[in-house]
């Protein structure tokens, strides 16, 4: 299968403010990481706060220059396209974010903010737009009537369905999702869920699905990446990183996602210990000031992404000692 | 036997709003025993946080408490929070019962060293000079594992990192050793690993002081980690309570069924489409007759909708709001 999207020795640093450390610091959001993302499949980006994964989305879109290295759409580098060019590649390539508030203009009924990718990337008349805005609204689940409001008047679930119908107006091949569920309730989360493994099936949807909830993920993807602190850390089919990770955070995050716990409560899972500086990280591995498994090596030498089974790679000096079944849970038998 | 250290009773709160007036708690009833730890779960809107709030009465000006009582028993003497007069009420906020919140850098004062604000609690309830209150402020600090608490306690709350500043306002609450700590939605703004961490840290502080804790959350996998019971709350309502391990292992009521199928879980097996509550949650201004849950509910018949359920028994110490839930319980 030929990637669709392509990401390469990517980079990105924002400048930090100045005088604390002096103005050229920075903070390393993104640190060369190397990606793709197949025709047809979910890619799952999963790591917390200062993982870079946010940054990684916007980038693979062009939201947000990089500071070195290269993004491949259909093997055309996005980089090297003249303005008018990317504008019109960015019909293929679209986001549904976060925040289903933040995400919508409030100004805008919602019949303004569906046209609006009509109006930049096509030429249709005005009742060809409408009728492909009811299209839209009912593909979401929405009713006709939501056309003339306002997205305050609008639930959380419901926004986020907007959104959606927005970034499917166009017919896009490549969608980045957001953490498209983290700001709503569990059932309407459920019911997102669902619309968007619908869409993705009905129109052969590339995805990138961005997330801190390991469980939305596996769900989702049937690959995924693990980023801590703007480096890859561990990728491979899903189920396999879930249940045979191969990098001592994977198997920190496993430990650490609540369970619904049938049998009584169990006892904690943690690591001490916070994350590290984005603007000076650790020497090495950055994950070693945490790990269990640290050792002299881990500080002098950062560790490659290597392949340790099929299409399952992590960048651990040694993640051959990595345990698996860190989630009893897991494994039911 | 001895009175429960919290039972609520019959606790009604409405909104008096431009719109009219909302019943954002109607009828709830709660106990919380000495050193136990109750998990009170419920989606957006469910009235789960106006609860919480009316225990110490935090409640913003439209709100009133309408109905009930909140009674704290200690040391044999019970007294209604619900009646006290503000400045004995001001006793107990804070010392006998404290309250941690969501977002810590909303709560914490940004313009105060954390270790100022972490005494603070004790200089205000007169518990102490300043110089013990540093002292104490210090001691509880590393109570609460802060690392490096002789260099932190005198910096401000931007310099520390999300999951430092939630155990900043835990110190803070803490201090005082109340009997009983509210704590609403504490970790659901920290990462995952974080959060592991202070549920481990609430878990401990229990087993050392005989902390009781209200733990408020939307998240059923975080509360069943850490609840020794469990009430589940929709429109306002307590639709069933009981011992967290049967409340997950066999809910009785339909709201709570559907909630554990829709919340994904890493151990189940991967399913193709995850079960669905349908429809949205109600308006508390358009709120059904009968039971509020019956328009969304796969189980309900023709009675659902003619009046309000009454709790039932379904089993030793659990209640739900539910006509079908105890035929259902084989």
């Amino acid at each position: 299968m030929e990637p669709l999207v392509r990401i390469e020795r990517l980079t990105k640093h924002f400048p930090a403010c100045a005088g604390a450390w002096g103005s050229s610091a920075a903070v390393h959001a993104i640190d060369d990481v190397t990606l793709e993302v197949r025709c047809g499949e979910t890619l799952g980006l999963v790591g917390e706060s200062g993982s870079g994964k946010t940054t990684l989305g916007r980038c693979a879109l062009l939201l947000v220059e990089p500071t070195s290295g290269d993004v491949f759409f259909q093997e055309r580098n996005l980089l090297q396209l003249k303005r008018g060019e990317l504008r019109r590649m960015r019909r293929h390539m679209q986001m549904i974010f976060q925040d289903p508030f933040a995400s919508l203009d409030p100004r805008m009924r919602v019949a303004e903010v569906l046209a609006e990718p009509f109006h930049i990337h096509e030429r249709l008349s005005r009742s060809e737009i409408r009728a492909r805005c009811r299209d839209l609204l009912r593909q979401v689940g929405l009713r006709e009537d939501v056309l003339e409001r306002y997205p305050h008047e609008f639930s959380g679930g419901q926004r986020q369905r907007i959104g959606i119908a927005r970034a499917l107006a166009l017919r896009p091949r490549f969608v980045v999702a957001d953490e498209p569920v983290s700001a709503l309730d569990v059932s309407v989360g459920a019911q997102i869920v669902n619309l968007l493994q619908d869409l993705q099936q009905q129109y052969n949807l590339t995805c990138l699905f961005i997330s801190h909830s390991l469980p939305v993920v596996r769900h989702m993807a049937t690959r995924v990446a693990v980023m801590y602190l703007g480096k890859l850390a561990e990728a491979g089919p899903t189920e396999e990183v879930l249940r045979r990770p191969m990098h001592p955070y994977t198997v920190l995050l496993l430990a650490s996602t609540p369970e619904i716990s049938r049998s009584g409560r169990r006892e904690f899972h943690t690591t001490p210990g916070e994350l590290p500086s984005a603007v000076r990280p650790p020497s090495g591995c950055r994950f070693r000031t945490r790990c269990p498994l640290a050792r002299p090596r881990c500080a002098d030498q950062e560790p490659p992404l290597r392949q340790l089974a099929p299409g399952h790679s992590s960048a651990c000096h040694f993640a051959e000692e990595v345990p698996s079944c860190p989630n009893p849970a897991m494994f039911p038998m | 036997m001895a009175p429960p250290l919290l039972e609520i009773r019959g606790l009604t709160v409405r909104f008096h709003t431009a719109r009219g007036v909302l019943s954002a708690v109607r009828d709830v009833s709660l106990t919380i025993g000495k050193g136990e730890i109750l998990g009170l779960v419920g989606e957006s809107g469910c009235g789960k946080s106006v609860t919480a709030l009316s225990i110490l009465r935090l409640l913003p000006p439209e709100a009133r408490i309408a109905a009930g009582q909140v009674l704290l028993s200690e040391n044999g003497s019970g007294q209604d929070l619900a009646q006290l007069p503000e400045h004995e009420l001001r006793t107990v906020r804070g010392a006998r019962i404290s309250m941690i919140f969501q977002e810590p850098m909303t709560a914490l004062n940004p313009v105060m060293r954390v270790g100022d604000q972490i005494g603070e609690a004790l200089l205000a309830h007169g518990l102490s000079n300043k110089r013990e209150a540093k002292a104490a402020a210090l001691d509880t600090m590393r109570q609460v594992a802060i690392p490096d608490a002789e260099r932190r306690i005198r910096q401000y709350p931007h310099q520390l990192s999300g999951g430092l500043r939630e155990r900043v306002m835990i110190a803070m609450a803490l201090i005082c050793r109340p009997s009983l700590m509210i704590a609403d939605e504490p970790t659901t703004a920290l990462d995952v690993t974080i959060q592991a961490q202070i549920l481990a840290l609430l878990a401990e502080l229990r087993e050392r002081f005989g902390l009781a804790l209200l733990f408020i959350s939307h998240d059923l996998g975080v509360v069943s980690q850490i609840a020794d019971r469990v009430a589940v709350m929709y429109a306002g309502r307590i639709v069933e309570h009981g011992p967290a391990r049967q409340i997950f292992a066999a809910p009785a009521h339909p709201y709570t069924g559907g909630l554990l199928r829709a919340a994904l879980a890493l151990g189940s097996e991967p399913r193709p489409r995850l079960a669905t509550i349908e429809g949205p949650v109600p308006s508390l201004a358009e709120l059904p007759p009968g039971c509020a849950f019956e328009p969304r509910c796969e189980l309900r018949v023709p009675e659902c909708s003619a009046a309000a359920p009454e709790l039932i028994e379904v089993g030793p110490g659990h209640w739900a709001r539910c006509i079908r839930a105890a035929s259902r319980n084989s």
